[in-house]
């Protein structure tokens, strides 16, 4: 046996610790030898972008405006942090507690390494900065340092909550009894960072903040913007009230870590799925003469819709976006501030969001792509029959959206226009996502993974939310002739009309023309992303 | 030969949901044994390595390797054994080469020691070509090999494999095997389980067959086999029969 010699004795835990994150800085690295590092350096210049805004707001805002714009930063932060990665397959690798249970480690020992390297990031980096500046505005070395306790607690939270939700959620995921309330979770937690933020939004229009004051009212007295408010009483001088307040989001952030380790630690015992979810894969088609391209395509909507319903993490992903989409759209949040009976227009435009959200559909079938592939003459049926399935997710949110918000404005006259242009927006949607799905097709997070959270890399995700995003703005800019006519349609009958009768004309026509450049793409490309996809 | 069994498993369960993946399963693993473990698919073989090397939790029974209870001493058990599972999920975006030195140091090896045995695995295993590209990049065969030095970087007392020649070339072939040979020669066990019953004849001395998570036959390989091929006591003891086939729309 190798001598004891050989074995570092002291310090063990920091070494780890050392070790986790020099190994995260490597695969950062290493990120940018794939296609992931496309993806790692859109995120790095959107959290960049985000965090310049927050910074230079953090410098400029008068002390008034502190108290309504910190507490909703820090809410967001932590929030979105913990949050945002059920919706997308937005986290890393290091997720994965299977590539480390072999070792001899225990959950104690793991935790502050990967809460380390789950800091080593441009993300966190991003975050960190705007709340330090903060922080240093604070009068006084006493406030100054209490600033940057808070700014510590405030990742400290984040990165607690964060992994909690991860590994107990992904492991929830895995057992039939918890799947269905770690889905209704997702979709809680998906609703609450949708309408936080787009209320933000919302009220952050007036150069003032003024009208964003509610709302950090209410955030101020929750766990996630204390630190937030602790910073603004800091820099207004106050002691007391913000160290409270920092020991209470450091307790709680405390009691994240503690029940981490704990499911940590069952995790790194539970590393086998059990053979439930072997039966969710593999779904090829025949290659039978007589199939018909009508059975065809109904074979794979049938398939697609059976794989949002019983695949774990597929599920949560649809649940979580479809909230966001009805919840947080924008004619939801204007009937809600406004009242305005027009909103009703727009409650079309769930259907493009949830269109463009087939934007990785051939990622989510990861390498057996190749059964399909060999069984058809081209993969434009394939498209097509998943394509349907987010069309009527889209039609379906649409429909909800349209007549909730008829239901609380009473703007019942604009509802065929609404439902109309919501058909044209999810076809439209449907068509930009076929052809998103074959640029850069990622594999979906768990099609053999322990913890249905962990991407294959880090940079993936990132990847696939950046194509989603300019999936949806390309479907935007298609939708200009359909969005410039519901405009006129709050005005004119005649407007509406038209829209009720063209709006989903125009949709089947961007989804056709659309679909079939795809598919001429996707039989071009099959070996190419079949190959990045199995590897 | 020692009399502590390097792994020992006294009425181990598992079940997910309805489905009994191991089902009241004894097995001894001699010390220095080269140990296979062979039975057809989804009779419990990857679950009782899984259980063995403290990766998943059994519902009942007792599992010891080394003399040690597996489920109260976990670290340490995992300290004397190394693990290549089916599944390999590896860093795959780090290279051969920083695989392995990562491996060594989450061992406990200090650098210069991982380095050292990383050049030594890489070199012995031909690998080194490969060494400063991405795993991700490694064909199936590679991916085993890289993952086989991980599991043999801090020696091991008990070696577990879950199809190591699966996706495995013949010359890699030979190549793990003097590598398992030098391991056992060195006074490790190696235990693996296997599809392959000609590799499992050749070079194991101790084999177990397993059904239905049970072991329904198992001892010295001599012994089991007594003069017939491995392959014939297989089919006998899990009791498989060829089904007719009537599928005519095939032709």
């Amino acid at each position: 046996m190798a001598k004891r010699s050989q074995f570092i004795s002291t310090g063990w835990a920091k070494a780890v610790t050392w070790i986790l994150v020099r190994l995260k800085l490597r695969l950062l690295r290493n990120a940018f030898r794939t296609s992931a590092g496309l993806g790692l350096l859109l995120f790095t210049f959107f959290a960049g972008s985000l965090s310049t805004i927050a910074t230079v707001m953090a410098l400029s805002s008068s002390l008034e405006n502190l108290f309504r714009f910190a507490p909703v930063l820090t809410a967001l932060m932590i929030l979105g942090w913990a949050l945002v990665p059920l919706m997308f397959g937005a986290s890393d690798e290091m997720v994965d507690t299977t590539r480390l249970a072999s070792f001899p480690l225990t959950a104690n020992q793991l935790a502050p390494g990967m809460a380390a390297a789950a800091l080593v990031a441009p993300g966190p980096i991003a975050a960190a900065v705007p709340l330090v500046v903060l922080a240093w505005r604070a009068p006084g070395v006493g406030a100054k340092l209490a600033g940057f306790a808070a700014a510590v607690v405030t990742l400290g939270l984040a990165v607690g909550l964060s992994r909690l939700l991860l590994t107990s959620l992904g492991s929830a995921l895995r057992k039939r009894r918890s799947r269905d309330l770690a889905t209704v979770i997702a979709g809680i937690g998906a609703g609450v960072v949708a309408i936080t933020a787009q209320l933000t939004a919302q009220f952050s229009r007036s150069s003032n903040f003024d009208r964003l004051e509610p709302v950090a009212d209410i955030l101020s007295v929750t766990p996630f913007g204390w630190p937030g408010d602790a910073l603004a009483r800091l820099v207004a001088g106050e002691i007391v009230i913000p160290l409270v307040e920092i020991a209470g989001t450091a307790a709680l952030g405390g009691i994240a870590v503690m029940a981490w380790i704990k499911v940590l630690d069952r995790s790194l015992t539970e590393v086998d799925e059990g053979p439930e979810v072997q039966e969710l894969e593999g779904h090829l088609l025949t290659a039978d003469s007589e199939s018909s391209p009508r059975l065809v395509m109904r074979a794979v909507l049938a398939k697609e819709l059976r794989y949002m319903r019983r695949h774990p993490r597929y599920r949560v992903q649809i649940v979580s976006q479809a909230v966001v989409l009805i919840v947080g759209g924008a004619p939801f949040l204007t009937a809600i501030v406004d009242r305005n009976p027009s909103a009703v227009v727009l409650g079309g435009l769930p259907g493009l969001t949830a269109g463009v959200a087939s934007a990785n559909m051939l990622g989510t079938d990861g390498r057996s792509l190749w059964g399909e592939w060999l069984a058809l003459d081209s993969l434009l049926l394939v498209l097509r029959g998943r394509a349907l399935a987010f069309i009527l997710l889209g039609v379906s949110g649409a429909v909800l959206v349209t007549l909730g918000v008829a239901g609380y404005t009473g703007g019942w006259k604009f509802v065929p226009a609404g439902l109309a242009s919501g058909i044209g927006f999810a076809l439209t949607g449907a068509g930009v996502g076929t052809y998103t799905s074959t640029l850069a097709p990622t594999p979906f997070p768990e099609e053999d993974n322990p913890n249905p959270f962990a991407t294959g890399a880090i940079g993936e995700g990132c990847l696939n939310g950046a194509f989603t995003i300019a999936g949806v703005l390309s479907g935007l800019i298609l939708s200009i002739p359909v969005l410039a006519g519901l405009a006129y349609a709050r005005e004119s009958a005649a407007f509406s009309i038209a829209v009720t009768v063209l709006a989903p004309l125009y949709g089947a026509l961007i989804f056709v023309v659309v679909s079939r450049a795809a598919a001429k793409r996707a039989d071009r490309k099959a070996p190419d992303m079949i190959t990045s996809m199995t590897s | 030969m020692s009399e502590t069994p390097a792994v020992a498993l006294m009425q181990v369960r598992k079940a997910f949901g309805e489905k009994v993946a191991v089902d009241g399963l004894d097995l001894r693993v001699p010390q220095g044994s080269f140990f296979g473990l062979v039975g057809p698919n989804g009779a419990g073989k990857s679950t009782t390595l899984k259980i063995t090397t403290g990766l998943l939790r059994p519902d009942s029974g007792s599992v010891q390797v080394d003399g040690l209870n597996v489920w109260e001493d976990t670290v340490e058990v995992k300290r004397r054994i190394g693990v290549v599972p089916e599944d390999l999920r590896l860093f795959d975006r780090l290279t051969g080469k920083e695989l392995l030195e990562y491996v060594g140091l989450l061992r406990g090896l200090s650098s210069a020691v991982a380095r050292q045995r990383t050049t030594e695995l890489l070199e012995v295993l031909d690998l080194g070509e490969a060494a400063s590209r991405l795993v991700v990049d490694y064909s199936a065969g590679m991916r085993k090999k890289i993952a086989l030095a991980g599991a043999v970087m801090h020696r091991p007392k008990v070696l577990f494999l879950d199809e190591p020649f699966e996706s495995v070339d013949p010359i890699s072939v030979q190549v793990v095997r003097r590598l398992l040979e030098r391991l056992v020669e060195g006074g490790a066990t190696v235990v693996f389980s296997s599809h392959v019953m000609e590799v499992v004849e050749r070079i194991c001395d101790y084999v177990a067959v397993v059904h239905q998570g049970k072991v329904v036959a198992g001892g010295p390989t001599s012994q089991i086999t007594d003069g017939r091929r491995l392959e014939e006591v297989f089919v006998d003891a899990v009791g498989g029969q060829t089904k007719s086939v009537h599928l005519d729309w095939l032709g």
